[in-house]
């Protein structure tokens, strides 16, 4: 069934969402300025790291991401112990230790997000690997018992 | 009947030894030879019978000669004064033959030969009493024969032997021993029985045999018969041309007391020829007049052929075989026809010979058609006569003995073959006046033809071979020398040549071409569907268990003792047969049982092993089920070890999802922990 034209016309542009989450940034942030410079502050790792990513979906910016908001929550909490004021928030973010552990734990995110998918793949290899071993095994101990007869493969070449 | 399959050993002839035949009923001298009572394909000794059978006679049969078995129950209950008495039969090796042979129990007859050759003069028969009491004793004595069932073949003076010195009654000698007719005189046999091979005149009729009681009395009469010393072409020429009494006579006057029952005895024309009642008749005084034999008729203008004239049409048709180049030209250009028409005077004939060159060429096998046409032509000319057929000359009854001496002798039974599938008999048949009574004889021959169209083991020519001579042994160069003439027999001798195959021996297989047609001749319930995979060039397997298939029913329906060494020779052939179990174990398992059967020599107990249903279909699930889950694993591996880019990819992929969805699981719960830090 076709969609109705109608319908997705109405649908929200990538734009016009962009200029809906702005307005609603500002929003916020004119509600709770000190929480909002921080977030916006400290999450500049991810958005660092958002430009250089080019995987499909953004998964290295959402497992940065995620590491850089996990690094935060600790920041919003100095900030919530300090009045969550716009000056508590500038103060926070003057703090080389502050943005050098933002920074850190960010880039630990994004070595995670470069290597886990590797040693994953790796695992899996050596997983399939020892699985062909014992399948090419038992094959050999049935071609053994019943003879080659048993790899005739019906309307196929036998493989090689 | 002695059982012939125990073969005795015969020690080296020393003066006293003597072997034990017959179950040890008889006992023979090797010793004491009597060559006297000798006669041809046979060594005559000194027997004697150990329960008080008196003197006996034991007639050795000569390699290369192969008695009328299918007789010996007939003979056996001949209890004629005028037949020399057959006992029994064994078969026992013999050193001086070195192989086995046939050795035949007689009553030692009571006098000497008549004659010792026929080619001997002797003083003529004189007294009419003697000639009575001759004629009595062999006329009753082949009544005996007959009535008992058979026929003699082989009247003569020298197989006659006197019963005492004062009379001139006979015993009538073997006629078992050799092919029917095979060492009869031409002299003594019909016009029809002398232009046929001897080997394949075939069992005499009760009539040629009267013929040889009237040459016999001839002979006696006149002290000699001047036809012995003549060559066989020249006895059938006088025969034909001048009639059988003339010609025997030689021109020597017969005493007119003898003239009626001579010319009735030796008449040509087998209806006029005179039966045993008619001697019996005469005998009794009655005066019974013979009608003038039916001349073949004589042409105006003779036909010439191979550089002689005819104008007989009997000469003509035997010449005719003698030439058959000539005889084909002259059939082809229509000079026979024209003879036959216009010289001879014989429409009919003519007619006859037109539709036999007719129905030649409608034939497809069996010689060429030239070849075919001159067969036919001669059996039309002359239908009485034998059948000739390139180097065969045979009367149709005669074919079985002529083609297993071929085969005995190694020679090619090619023309045999070949007179069989040309169905020359079949027009034999329809040439002759009373076609009924050859129906029997025909339909033998057709059945005989198919068996021949079969090229597999089994069937063939070594087939026709025994089901036309039923008293044949088996003729396999691995048994012939122990002349088996049941399968029990045969399977004995099987046994002891088996002993000499070593592992890797491949003269021969265990079932040649002469063992299949002597099982299938034999043994008429045979499942016959196994006999082609016995040829060569089958698959080595198949051929094996059709081996084993068959010698396992030999062994439980004729030989039920042990042969191990057949079934070692068996067993080894079946290695490649047990590529039919699939299951290595099972297969393992299968060796080892069928080489422990083997060692004992249970054929059959082999046959059960292999061809066990259960185990078979057991065997044949687990394949299955084996192909399927190598098949499943096949379908497994390749999955895991085809597109590995795009796999790892993917994988890769998947790894930055996980990575991904754990990073921000971590995010939510701080953020989570944060929030309630904050509102506690």
């Amino acid at each position: 069934m076709s969609k109705d034209p109608n319908k997705q016309a109405k649908k929200p542009s990538k734009k016009n969402k962009s200029i809906v989450s702005l307005l609603l940034i500002l929003m916020i942030g004119a509600i709770f300025p000190g929480i909002t410079l921080l977030v916006v502050g400290g999450m500049i790792p991810t958005a660092v790291v958002w430009l250089m990513d080019r995987t499909r979906g953004k998964l290295t910016t959402i497992t940065a991401g995620s590491m850089n908001a996990l690094a935060l929550s600790f920041l919003l909490i100095q900030l919530f112990d300090n009045g969550q004021t716009l000056q508590a928030a500038i103060k926070i973010l003057s703090n080389p230790v502050y943005w050098f552990f933002l920074l850190a734990v960010s880039g630990f995110g994004w070595f995670v997000a470069q290597t886990m998918p590797v040693f994953i793949v790796g695992v899996i290899t050596a997983r399939d690997k020892n699985r062909l071993n014992k399948i090419r095994t038992r094959q050999q101990m049935l071609v053994e018992e019943w003879g080659e007869g048993i790899t005739e493969v019906p309307n196929e070449k036998k493989p090689q | 009947m002695a059982d012939q399959t125990a073969a005795k050993q015969a020690a080296p002839a020393g003066k006293n030894e003597r072997i034990s035949v017959c179950g040890g009923r008889y006992e023979v001298f090797l010793g004491n030879p009597l060559p006297h009572f000798s006669s041809p394909g046979t060594r005559a000794y000194a027997a004697q019978g150990t329960r008080g059978h008196g003197s006996a006679l034991a007639l050795i049969v000569e390699n290369g000669e192969f008695p009328r078995f299918e007789i010996l129950g007939n003979a056996v209950n001949i209890n004629s004064p005028y037949v020399c008495k057959f006992l029994e039969y064994d078969v026992v090796y013999w050193a001086d033959i070195g192989q086995h042979v046939p050795v035949l129990i007689y009553e030692r007859p009571g006098g000497p030969r008549l004659m010792e050759k026929l080619t001997d003069d002797r003083p003529p028969l004189n007294s009419e009493v003697h000639f009575r009491q001759l004629l009595e004793s062999m006329s009753d004595g082949i009544r005996d024969i007959y009535l008992a069932g058979t026929n003699h073949g082989r009247i003569n003076p020298t197989n006659l032997f006197t019963r005492d010195a004062s009379s001139a009654t006979v015993q009538i000698g073997d006629y078992i021993a050799t092919a029917p007719c095979k060492y009869q005189h031409p002299a003594y046999c019909t016009i029809e029985l002398a232009m046929s091979h001897p080997l394949s005149r075939g069992p005499a009729s009760a009539s040629d045999d009267i013929y040889a009681i009237g040459v016999t009395l001839m002979h006696m009469i006149f002290g000699k018969l001047p036809m012995v010393n003549m060559a066989v072409e020249d006895i059938i020429k006088a025969k034909i041309e001048k009639g059988s009494l003339m010609a025997l006579s030689g021109g020597l006057r017969i005493p007119s007391a003898y003239s009626e029952i001579l010319r009735g005895l030796l008449a040509d024309d087998v209806s006029q020829r005179w039966a045993l009642d008619d001697i019996a008749y005469w005998l009794g005084g009655r005066r019974m007049g013979s009608k003038p034999g039916a001349q073949n008729g004589k042409a105006q203008r003779a036909f010439e052929i191979g550089g002689a004239s005819y104008n007989n049409v009997r000469l003509l048709a035997h010449a005719m075989t003698k030439h058959p180049d000539a005889a084909a030209k002259s059939i082809e250009d229509g000079s026979l026809d024209r003879w036959l028409r216009r010289s001879l005077g014989n429409e009919d004939l003519a007619g006859a010979v037109a539709e036999a060159v007719a129905s030649a060429a409608s034939t497809q096998r069996g010689g060429s058609p030239a070849e075919r046409a001159v067969t036919r032509t001669t059996i039309t000319m002359d239908p009485s006569g034998p059948i000739r057929f390139r180097d065969i000359s045979s009367m149709p009854q005669g074919l079985g003995a002529l083609l297993v001496d071929t085969l005995a002798q190694g020679k090619s039974p090619r023309n045999i073959a070949d007179f069989i599938a040309a169905q020359f008999i079949l027009h034999w048949g329809n040439s002759q006046n009373l076609v009924g009574e050859y129906a029997s004889i025909m339909q033998t021959y057709e059945g005989q033809r198919m068996l021949l169209d079969r090229p597999q083991p089994g069937f063939g020519i070594e087939r026709v071979a025994y089901e036309l001579s039923p008293g044949t042994p088996c003729l396999s160069p691995m048994v012939v020398s122990a002349f088996p003439l049941t399968l029990k027999s045969m399977m004995v001798a099987l046994e002891a040549y088996a002993s000499t195959v070593e592992a890797g021996d491949t003269r021969s297989d265990p079932i040649d071409r002469h063992i299949a047609a002597f099982i299938l001749s034999r043994h008429r319930r045979m499942n016959d569907r196994v006999f082609p995979m016995l040829a060569a060039g089958t698959n080595a397997g198949q051929k094996a268990l059709a081996t084993l298939t068959v010698l396992a029913e030999m062994q439980r329906k004729y030989h039920t003792e042990p042969l191990p060494h057949l079934a070692e020779w068996v067993a080894r052939m079946l290695a490649p047969s047990m590529d039919r179990f699939h299951n290595k174990i099972l297969r393992e398992r299968v060796t080892r049982d069928i080489n422990k059967l083997a060692k004992r020599g249970d054929i059959s107990g082999m046959l059960s092993v292999m061809d066990d249903g259960s185990t078979q279909k057991k065997d044949d699930e687990g394949y299955n089920a084996a192909h399927k889950e190598w098949l499943i694993l096949e379908k497994a591996a390749r999955e895991l070890t085809t597109n590995t880019e795009v796999r790892d990819k993917a994988l890769l992929r998947q790894g930055r999802q996980v990575t991904a969805f754990v990073a921000a699981l971590l995010g939510i719960i701080a953020v989570v922990i944060t929030a309630f830090i904050k509102m506690v």
